[in-house]
C-alpha cells in the first residue's frame, strides 16, 4: 500500500468524494487487469471495475483498514468478477462456457485452436492473446488463484480472499501455470521454449 | 522431492513463496531432472509474459465511477461513521448461526415486538447522531422507489412516511446497544470482533445524551442497518450489495457470501422482503439461496427475519 492510502481513505470515509477518486486513480489499473483476467472481456473488465469501486464507496465506513485499502478493493473486485460470471451463467442457462471443473487437470484434455501460422507465431501479441486465451479456459479456481497472484497478492492474501488453506493456493497456482504452459506449447505459441516428448509426457496429467 | 513437488516448488519459488528448506530440496531435485528444468525455465517465460500482459484500462473509466459515485452520494447519504464494535460480536453469532445452516429456519410469522427476549441483544434504542446529508438528499424518494414494488401488503404505503421530511438536519436514529445478554455474545464466535467488542456502551452514538424525535427511515437505510446487524463488512468483507428480483418483486439487498462444494452453489442473502404484517417494521430475509450445479435447479431456505422498525430504533430477529 502507497503511503497516502490511508490517509485518503480516511477522508473518502468522511465523503470526500475527490479522495476517493484518487484512491480510484491509483488503483484502478490493477482492479481493472484483475477483472479483465477473471472476465476475460475489455468491456465486463470495465463494468467489473465499476462495481467494485461502488462497492468500496458503499463500504468505506466498515473499511478496518487493517489489511490495507488495496488488498480490500481486490478482494471486491474478485467478488465482483464472481458475482458478474455467476450472473451470466445464469443468463446462459443450459448453454455453459467452455471451462474445466476438474481440479487437478486444466487444460490437458483440450485440443488447443488450429495451430497458427509460423509468422503469427512469432508475434507477441499473438502470445498475449494466446495467454488470455488459455486464462479463458482454466477452471475458475486456477483462474482465479493465478489472476490474484498476478495483481501482486501474497499467497496469505489470496488463501483469505477465496477461502482456502495457504497450500491449496499454492498448488491452485502451480497447476495453473502448468495448465498454461501445456496449452501455450501444444498451441504453438511459446516461442523459444522447447517441446521435447519427454517433457510433455512427464508434465500432462 | 518428486516431481509433483517440484511443480509446486519452482511454481512458489517464482512467487518468492519458497521456504529455505524447500529451496534446497528443489535445487536438489532439478540437477537430476531435467523435465523439471526445463519446466522451470517454461514458467519462469510464461510468468514473465503474463505480468507484461498489463493493459491500460480504458480512458473514460476513471470519470465513470467517479459520477457513479457521485450519483450514488446524492442518491443516499454519505458515508455513515463506524457502528459500535459491539455489532460485529453479535453479527458473528448470527453468522455462526448461518454456517450451521438450517438450525435458524423459521417460518415467516407476525413478530412479536420483542420476542427475541433475552435470546438477543436486540434491544436498540434510537440515540441521536448528526449524519451528514448530501445537499441533493431529499431524493430519499429515488431510494425508496427501487423498494415500492416490494412493499407487499402492506396496508400503508411505507415510502412517503419512510423520506426524512428534512434531510438537511433531520437527525437519524443510529443504534446504540444497550447491553444485554453479555455472555452470550462473548462466546466463541467472535471471529470478526475486534477485541474491544465488549458488550458494553459503545464508542458510537453515545455522546449525546439529548432525546430526538424518531424519524421515519427509508427502506434502504433500515437494510444498512439490518446489514450491519448480521455482521456487515466485518463479517461479510465480501458482501456485495444488489438489487435482485425475488418473489416477482424487485430487492434490494445484500449477497453476504457464497460456499461452495462439489455438487451445490450456496449463497447467503439478506434481502428487504416488504413491511411486516403490523406495518412498524421492515422486514429483510436472510436466506439461503442454493444452486445444483448439476442441473441449475434452485432453491431458497430461509434462515431468519431481521425486523427493523421503520424508525430504526428497534431491530428483532426471529430467533
Amino acid at each position: 500500500m502507497r503511503p497516502n492510502d490511508d490517509a485518503l481513505v480516511e477522508r473518502a470515509r468522511r465523503g470526500d468524494q475527490d479522495a476517493f477518486a484518487a484512491l480510484v486513480e491509483r488503483s484502478q489499473g490493477k482492479v481493472y487487469n484483475l477483472a479483465l483476467r477473471l472476465t476475460g472481456s475489455p468491456e465486463d473488465a470495465a463494468d467489473v471495475t465499476q462495481e467494485a469501486f461502488l462497492n468500496a464507496w458503499r463500504g468505506l465506513p466498515s473499511f478496518q483498514g487493517e489489511s490495507g485499502f488495496s488488498t480490500w478493493i481486490y478482494r471486491l473486485a474478485h467478488n465482483a468478477a464472481i458475482d458478474f460470471l455467476r450472473r451470466r451463467a445464469r443468463q446462459r442457462g443450459a448453454e455453459s462456457p467452455l471451462s474445466l471443473d476438474e481440479e487437478a487437470n486444466g487444460l490437458a484434455s483440450l485440443t488447443p485452436d488450429p495451430a497458427p501460422s509460423p509468422q503469427q507465431r512469432l508475434e507477441h501479441k499473438e502470445l498475449q492473446s494466446a495467454l488470455s486465451d488459455g486464462l479463458g479456459r482454466l477452471s475458475p479456481e486456477h483462474r482465479q488463484a493465478l489472476s490474484l497472484r498476478l495483481s501482486g497478492l501474497s499467497y496469505a492474501e489470496i488463501a483469505k480472499i477465496l477461502e482456502v488453506e495457504e497450500g491449496t493456493v499454492k498448488s491452485r497456482i502451480a497447476r495453473a501455470r502448468l495448465s498454461l504452459r501445456n496449452f501455450l506449447k501444444q498451441s504453438g505459441n511459446l516461442p523459444g521454449l522447447s517441446s521435447s516428448k519427454e517433457t510433455e509426457q512427464t508434465w500432462r496429467r | 522431492m518428486n516431481c509433483d513437488e517440484a511443480l509446486l516448488a519452482i511454481s512458489a519459488a517464482l512467487d518468492g513463496e519458497l521456504s529455505p528448506r524447500e529451496r534446497a530440496a528443489l535445487s536438489e531435485h532439478l540437477l537430476d531432472c531435467p523435465g523439471c528444468r526445463e519446466l522451470a525455465a517454461d514458467l519462469r517465460v510464461l510468468t514473465e509474459e503474463l505480468e507484461r500482459g498489463d493493459r491500460e484500462p480504458p480512458e473514460e473509466l476513471a470519470a465513470a465511477i467517479r459520477n457513479a459515485v457521485a450519483e450514488e452520494a446524492k442518491a443516499s447519504p454519505a458515508p455513515k461513521k463506524r457502528r459500535a464494535p459491539y455489532l460485529r460480536t453479535v453479527a458473528a453469532m448470527l453468522a455462526l448461526c448461518v454456517c450451521l445452516g438450517g438450525i435458524g429456519l423459521f417460518a415467516a410469522g407476525r413478530m412479536g415486538g420483542d420476542a427475541a427476549g433475552g435470546a438477543a441483544p436486540a434491544n436498540y434504542q434510537a440515540a441521536p447522531e448528526s449524519r451528514e446529508y448530501d445537499s441533493a438528499a431529499p431524493d430519499g424518494a429515488e431510494g425508496a422507489a427501487e423498494f415500492s414494488a416490494a412493499a407487499e401488503g402492506g396496508p400503508e404505503t411505507p415510502m412517503e412516511s419512510a423520506a426524512p421530511q428534512d434531510p438537511a438536519d433531520a437527525p437519524l436514529p443510529m443504534p446504540s446497544v444497550a447491553p444485554s445478554s453479555g455472555s452470550a455474545a462473548n462466546g466463541g464466535a467472535g471471529s470478526g470482533g475486534p477485541e474491544e467488542a465488549a458488550p458494553g456502551m459503545s464508542g458510537a452514538g453515545a455522546d449525546s445524551g439529548s432525546a430526538e424525535e424518531k424519524s421515519a427511515l427509508t427502506p434502504e437505510e433500515a437494510l444498512e442497518l439490518a446489514f450491519e446487524y448480521v455482521g456487515g463488512y466485518g463479517a461479510y468483507p465480501e458482501a456485495v450489495r444488489r438489487t435482485t428480483v425475488l418473489d416477482g418483486a424487485q430487492r434490494t439487498g445484500y449477497s453476504l457470501k457464497t460456499v461452495e462444494t462439489e455438487t451445490a452453489r450456496s449463497e447467503y442473502c439478506l434481502h428487504y422482503a416488504g413491511l411486516s404484517a403490523d406495518g412498524e417494521s421492515y422486514r429483510f430475509r436472510l436466506y439461503e439461496d442454493i444452486t445444483g450445479k448439476a442441473d441449475g435447479s434452485g432453491h431458497t431456505a430461509t434462515m431468519n427475519w431481521i425486523d427493523v422498525s421503520v424508525d430504526g430504533g428497534r431491530i428483532t430477529p426471529m430467533s
